[in-house]
């Protein structure tokens, strides 16, 4: 399969990378683009232009920081990320394979295009089948009527534990940085994705906040092999804990829906007590009931919901082991 | 759309070429067709086969997920230049001798992958041989076999203190 024809841009700075967005080409930046140039191999999207933000040096960034430009293997290795945030590490470390990771960015992962049966697939399939919303077609195929929204699946597992760790993340623009909470970032829309982020606006960093380090997190993946596969389902536990009782708590989801899901309500029934089997078990039931996986990704949506309960339940003893 | 092309300066197992190619031309489209080093394969060629992977700068990478404009002034290593010689590199005579190659497709990329990770850390454990290799697919052999080829090249090493 060979990529169409494209016009690649290396920027070495973010201002060269606004440079090179003169003229109205449509483009995409990339990242590692192990997933973006599987994409443009099936006729997904392709741009005119795609800019590489592998050189630009703003996205770079050193041992304990969560540059967009580090790789996920960079991540998984690094030894202060491993100490102080041990989910962060393990979550990348269960991302795709370890040759994806060496090229895949972290600033990759978390803007990774939405996923579906019937998008990822070839332009033959897509044109045998029959196309939809999110590529040529104007209809959805996983939930026909009203068929106006996307509900591609997103599929991140950075995001989850990120949104855990009460995350914020850095843009940069051409009007300047800002920086926006990751709880409002994305949107509920698998074309749309995100809330207010323009094209021209490129994801510099996630930072945690100060008190990050002395919460507990853990991170529970579904796939159908142990590499290679994107979620089936994810789920991100966080407690803050104070003299064997939780003070604060945060369940996230990924590949549940076309965001990654925070349940404030579910989170607020752990805290103020002790972290017992039986509050496992309501949270673990309760998110049971909250999500709802669509007919788009490998695994049945009916197994993806039971194994909700499943992955709550175990991301929620992990982090009992710290009190 | 015209096709824009770039005159690329790749260096390939140690030798410096320059060769036309399209924007949109992977790394593994640029050693096959320009370089003529059909050794590294095309499988899915979509990342979850792992027959591509080659080493930049001594790193195991994709090279169907590697546009070559991006690795301009990397140092590329191919399965062509494992050995460096006309004969077997040692992670290649143990692969032989194991029997860890069946129909053969899937090698060029397991050994490049075996090789950067001999070369990071020079006595694995199996658990860490099986999740350095855990990007290559092989349907032939089972896996046991690649995993013995690549313990007994590091047994060899340890003895020899040496690796090539």
């Amino acid at each position: 399969m060979q990529i169409p024809d494209l016009d690649l841009q290396q920027p070495r700075s973010l201002k060269e990378a606004w440079t090179s967005l003169e003229g109205d080409a449509s483009f995409d930046w990339m990242g590692g683009g192990t997933d973006l140039l599987c994409n443009y191999k099936w006729g997904i999207n392709v741009p005119q232009k795609v800019i590489s933000l592998r050189q630009t040096v703003e996205l770079q960034g050193g041992a304990g920081t969560l540059a967009a430009g580090r790789t996920l293997y960079e991540i998984q290795q690094d030894p202060i990320l491993q100490k102080d945030f041990p989910a962060l590490s393990y979550a990348a470390s269960v991302i795709a394979s370890p040759l994806i990771r060496r090229t895949a960015t972290l600033g990759g992962n978390l803007l990774l295009d939405t996923r579906c049966w019937h998008f990822n697939q070839t332009l033959e399939w897509r044109r045998a089948h029959g196309s939809c919303l999110k590529a040529e077609a104007d209809v959805c195929r996983v939930l026909p009527y009203p068929g106006n929204l996307c509900v591609a699946a997103y599929s991140g597992d950075m995001a989850p534990v990120l949104l855990a760790y009460g995350a914020n993340f850095v843009l940069a623009g051409p009007s300047g940085e800002r920086t926006v909470p990751a709880s409002n970032f994305y949107a509920e829309d698998g074309i749309r994705r995100y809330e207010d982020k323009t094209q021209e606006e490129i994801l510099l960093r996630a930072e945690l906040p100060k008190e990050a380090g002395n919460w507990t997190v853990a991170y529970q993946k579904l796939r159908l092999r142990k590499t290679f596969d994107f979620p089936e389902g994810g789920v991100a536990a966080a407690v803050l804990w104070k003299d064997g009782k939780v003070v604060q708590a945060r369940l996230a989801t990924t590949a549940y829906a076309s965001v990654p899901c925070l349940y404030p309500e579910i989170s607020a029934s752990l805290e103020g007590g002790e972290l017992t089997e039986v509050h496992i078990e309501a949270a673990a039931e309760a998110l049971f009931l909250a999500v709802r996986p669509m007919k788009n990704t490998s695994m049945s949506p009916a197994y993806r919901k039971k194994m909700a309960r499943v992955l709550c339940r175990r991301a929620l003893k992990a982090c009992t082991s710290d009190y | 759309m015209s096709s824009p092309k770039r005159i690329l300066r790749l260096r390939v197992n140690g030798h410096l070429k320059e060769v036309l190619a399209r924007d949109a031309s992977t790394l593994l489209d640029v050693l096959r067709d320009s370089f003529g080093l059909s050794g590294t394969k095309r499988g899915c060629d979509l990342g979850t086969c792992g027959c591509c992977a080659v080493q930049v700068d001594g790193e195991p990478l994709l090279s169907c997920l590697t546009l070559a404009a991006e690795v301009e002034g990397k140092e590329i290593r191919t399965i062509e230049g494992l050995s460096g010689t006309e004969r077997f590199a040692p992670l290649q005579e143990c692969w032989a001798n194991a029997g860890a190659s069946q129909c053969g497709f899937c090698s060029p990329g397991f050994l490049m992958t075996a090789d950067a990770l001999l070369r990071e850390n020079a006595q694995p454990t199996r658990e860490e041989i099986q999740e350095a290799l855990a990007g290559n697919l092989c349907r032939c052999t089972g896996y046991v076999k690649i995993i013995q080829a690549v313990q007994d090249c590091a047994k060899i090493s340890a003895k020899e203190g040496i690796r090539e």
